[in-house]
């Protein structure tokens, strides 16, 4: 058989950073925008009947989730396009309006949390725990996030925690400075209260 | 005398199969493979290959799993690297056609990813797998060089933690004597 000069160590030069440069760019780009990344979550005490609760508040108070001994953080940007978005579902939904200063059947707890990943929890006793802690199913929120927990005003333990109802958390519209970062919100909290149809009141 | 070794290089597509097909179902587009073979026999080749198939898949929609529900898109990856061992018979002679069939017996690296709005979650993993093989060797003219395509069957085998990932490949690149 005919001697050729092999190529071969050639080739495996060409190939190893051929390789390394592939082993950085194995995931495809499906271009998506930010509008892509928004996603809602909602979870619900199954064991709770949510019809036998009628009126609401809001707390005015937000919790900074990454500064949660802090009761009086600052309030995240569009803060009240997202109570405006809150307040008018919570109508649509036959809750009536807000009764702030007093207190409804249930409380609306608002937080947020700007570039933090953390966890929420199962249905317990209402807390913002922070670093956070592992109680059965768990979710990550990272990013931009806004969180709304409904919690049972006549129900409090110890600790002054109200028992949690419903929860849903928004993420990733913080992050946003497009110019339909107002809508996003709107259709965002839209979205939370259409995959609840269990507070309904209508 | 034993034939020349050969170098190979591949452009590969893939279907995926089973609990992969159910993760990832879009045909694959986006791998390669290369590998090296000395004949051992005139017939007989034993060699090393290396390869990557990417898998992926876009979804937007909403999801309810008990007391949870979820909107948002959601997009899934896997990257397969089948490192194996190989040991091939084939037809024919160097300079004419040939068809070749055989076995690679080695590991898969399995990376494996999902995203979820902002949240991305990973779990990378070892597998011993199988990658039997069949395909074709048809010489370019005079030249060292020969047009190979083939089909092969990657099964990594299921762990403790993890489920089996399985694809058919069809592969199309070259060989070359060295």
């Amino acid at each position: 058989m005919r001697k050729r000069k092999t190529i071969l160590p050639i080739m495996i030069a060409v190939m190893i950073p051929a390789v390394l440069f592939i082993f950085n760019s194995c995931y495809k780009d499906y271009g998506l925008t930010t509008a892509d990344y928004d996603a809602v979550i909602t979870v619900y005490d199954e064991e709770k009947d949510l019809q036998d609760y009628t009126t609401y508040n809001i707390d005015p108070n937000w919790t900074d989730l990454n500064d949660p001994d802090n009761d009086n953080p600052p309030k995240p940007t569009n803060w009240s396009t997202f109570e405006s978005a809150i307040k008018n579902e919570m109508t649509n939904y036959g809750w009536g309006d807000d009764l702030y200063p007093a207190t409804g059947d249930v409380t609306l707890k608002l937080a947020y949390s700007e570039t933090a990943y953390f966890y929420s929890y199962c249905y317990s006793y209402w807390g913002w725990y922070y670093p956070p802690y592992w109680c059965g199913t768990s979710y990550a929120y990272s990013g931009g996030t806004v969180i709304i927990q409904m919690g049972d005003a006549n129900d409090v333990d110890d600790d002054g925690n109200l028992h949690a109802l419903w929860h849903a958390g928004i993420n990733g519209i913080l992050n946003d400075t497009t110019i339909n970062l107002i809508q996003r919100i709107n259709d965002a909290v839209a979205q939370a209260y259409v995959q609840s149809p269990y507070l309904d009141r209508n | 005398m034993a034939y020349d070794p050969l170098t190979t290089f591949t452009y590969n597509m893939a279907q995926p199969l089973g609990e992969l097909k159910d993760f990832t179902p879009d045909f694959s587009w986006r791998g390669w493979s290369f590998g090296y073979r000395s004949f051992i026999r005139d017939h007989l080749s034993l060699g090393v290959s290396f390869s990557w198939q990417g898998f992926s898949q876009m979804e937007s929609g909403t999801y309810t799993e008990g007391s949870v529900t979820a909107t948002g898109t959601q997009v899934r990856y896997v990257n397969a690297y089948p490192i194996m061992a190989t040991g091939y018979a084939y037809t024919g002679e160097p300079g004419g056609f040939r068809l070749y069939g055989g076995l690679g017996v080695g590991t898969f690296y399995i990376q494996e990813r999902f995203d979820f709005g902002l949240n991305i979650f990973y779990d990378n993993h070892w597998h011993f797998g199988l990658v039997p093989e069949a395909g074709l060797l048809l010489p370019l003219g005079g030249s060292p060089w020969n047009l190979l395509g083939n089909v092969t069957y990657n099964y990594a085998f299921g762990t403790k933690n993890n489920n089996s990932i399985s694809y058919v490949g069809f592969n199309v690149g070259f060989a070359l004597e060295n």
